[in-house]
């Protein structure tokens, strides 16, 4: 009994640390938070376009522009032509698709991405299944241009344990991640950096850019898991920029 | 030309468009508004003029210019027939009040009966709820009111020239059509709008019922949205307050045990 009984005392706390210690929120340390902030646009107060376009006819559509911007003036006629019809001119090249798979060989991970919105509490839709990761689809896409597109998968979940991005903070500046879209089309991106915060502190203007330089942004939960409340106190975020065509 | 030209030689096409659009608090530090332009009257081109300048040449019907930054302050707009060699002798002239941090529509139109005018339109482009997005349509076409119908329903009633109204909604795509207010009878569409989250689109119902060209003309401007109040990406480690309560539950029992087994093996080593 004496056997027994210690069995228990020792191992029943090294059983817990064991099989819980990879789920909980990391603690990294931040990493050239300066080369993400570089990347986003300067501010503007919204509905102030320095822009000089004159243009008096409908004009081709542009996908990725800063905010706040304007997009064509198409003419939509009544039926038979209902739809709104941008001058098909000159597209250069292929604007990216949705994403639809992530895969990361430093984690060791590879996931269907799917898009999400936002709930009706206003924060982000993040997908049930922590096995599958999430891009906002009201932002921009992973490869355009312009903008922050942000993929966004549960650290954990208490029911189906570690998610994709449980490891999330193990990424540095210069590991690699593909992204392929709903076209087939795989994009290379390499980490420029690794940030994390109390989710108060949280730069959402910044990871929800629709200006600034084209990146990926990778964000998860972090930090200590509050019990009380059911929520991590921190966010962990991962910028990548696409590699050049 | 035939509408336009009428109204020229009535030589009553004088129109005061006060564009009264009230400035945005961000915008205090810059002091440019912005235009938009959009031709509603069918058939010909026009010239505008901005100041005694040619800023439009040959601005086809149905179509829309902008934005054009202006400094705040009064403009004189004139609309003249394409071949004009100056502003002397305008179809429609007008007077623009751009304000600062302002955006502002000047929509050349028919009025009820025919006639063609100029109206200025304030454009709402104030922020938006992270996934939303405003529709504002306006009625500037010589017809009776309408309703606005959005996904079969109706979203806006009782419209007149030349009036707008605007509804936020969740962005995606919508089928709208126009009918004649009150009724299923469609005058105009459907037509696929895509409501992009964080975007205004302004649609403009033009041209004149009676000589069945009516059509629609819109334009967006995007950049006005907000974002996700958060990024709630944990449910929290596996089991959490379970498997502590468990393991609180078997320490205490396995110290209980080792505590009985132990006063069990000391008495049973009593002579």
């Amino acid at each position: 009994m004496v056997v027994l009984g210690t069995v228990v005392v020792v191992g029943a706390p090294t059983a817990r640390w064991l099989t819980t210690g990879d789920a909980a929120g990391q603690h990294v340390s931040t990493v050239d938070a300066a080369a993400a902030q570089a990347l986003a646009a300067p501010s503007t107060p919204p509905g102030l376009t320095p822009s000089t376009t004159t243009s008096a006819s409908p004009s081709a559509p542009s996908t990725a522009d800063p905010a706040p911007s304007t997009t064509p003036a198409s003419t939509i006629a009544p039926e038979p032509s209902p739809a709104p019809t941008p001058a098909s001119s000159a597209a250069p090249a292929p604007a990216p698709g949705a994403p639809v798979e992530i895969s990361i060989e430093r984690l060791r991970v590879a996931a269907a991405v799917v898009p999400v919105g936002v709930r009706s509490d206003g924060q982000l839709e993040i997908p049930q299944d922590v096995r599958t990761l999430g891009w906002y689809r009201f932002g921009p896409t992973p490869g355009a241009t312009t903008g922050s597109a942000v993929v966004t998968g549960h650290v954990d979940d208490a029911r189906q344990g570690a998610g994709v991005f449980a490891r999330l903070g193990d990424l540095a500046p210069g590991d690699r991640l593909q992204v392929v879209d709903e076209a087939g089309t795989a994009r290379w991106f390499t980490v420029v950096a690794r940030e994390q915060w109390a989710k108060a502190d949280v730069p959402l203007d910044r990871l929800f850019d629709a200006g600034g330089a084209g990146r990926l942004v990778l964000v998860t939960c972090g930090g200590d898991f509050d019990g009380d409340d059911g929520v991590y106190q921190d966010n962990i975020a991962v910028t990548a920029v696409p590699d050049q065509a | 030309m035939r509408r336009l030209a009428t109204a020229a030689v009535a030589g009553a096409a004088m129109v005061a468009a006060s564009v009264i659009a009230a400035p945005m608090a961000a915008a205090a530090a810059d002091d440019t508004g912005t235009v938009y332009v959009v031709h509603g009257i069918p058939d010909t081109p026009v010239d505008v003029w901005v100041d005694g300048t040619l800023t439009l040449d040959d601005f086809a019907p149905g179509s829309v210019a902008g934005p054009l930054p202006l400094p705040a302050g009064s403009y004189d707009v004139a609309i003249t027939a394409p071949d004009a060699t100056d502003d002397s002798s305008p179809l429609l002239s007008a007077t623009a009040e751009v304000a600062s941090g302002a955006s502002a529509t000047l929509v050349a139109h028919l009025q009820v009966g025919g006639t063609p005018t100029v109206t200025a339109f304030s454009n709402d482009t104030s922020s938006l709820s992270a996934g939303q997005s405003r529709l504002v349509v306006r009625h500037v076409a010589d017809a009776p009111a309408v309703d606005v119908r959005a996904g079969g329903a109706v979203v806006l009633s009782g419209v007149t020239n030349p009036q707008q109204g605007a509804l936020v909604v969740p962005a995606g795509t919508v089928s709208a059509d126009v009918t004649l207010a009150g009724t299923d009878t469609v005058v105009l569409g459907p037509a696929s709008l895509d409501l992009a989250a964080g975007s205004a689109t302004f649609v403009h119902a033009i041209g004149s019922a009676d000589d069945g060209t009516l059509s629609l003309v819109a334009f967006t401007v995007s950049g006005l949205g907000g974002t996700p109040s958060g990024v709630p990406a944990g449910g929290g480690p596996a089991d959490s307050p379970l498997s502590l309560v468990l393991v609180i539950g078997l320490v205490a029992a396995g110290g209980a045990a080792v505590a009985f087994g132990g006063r069990r093996l000391l008495a049973d080593r009593q002579p």
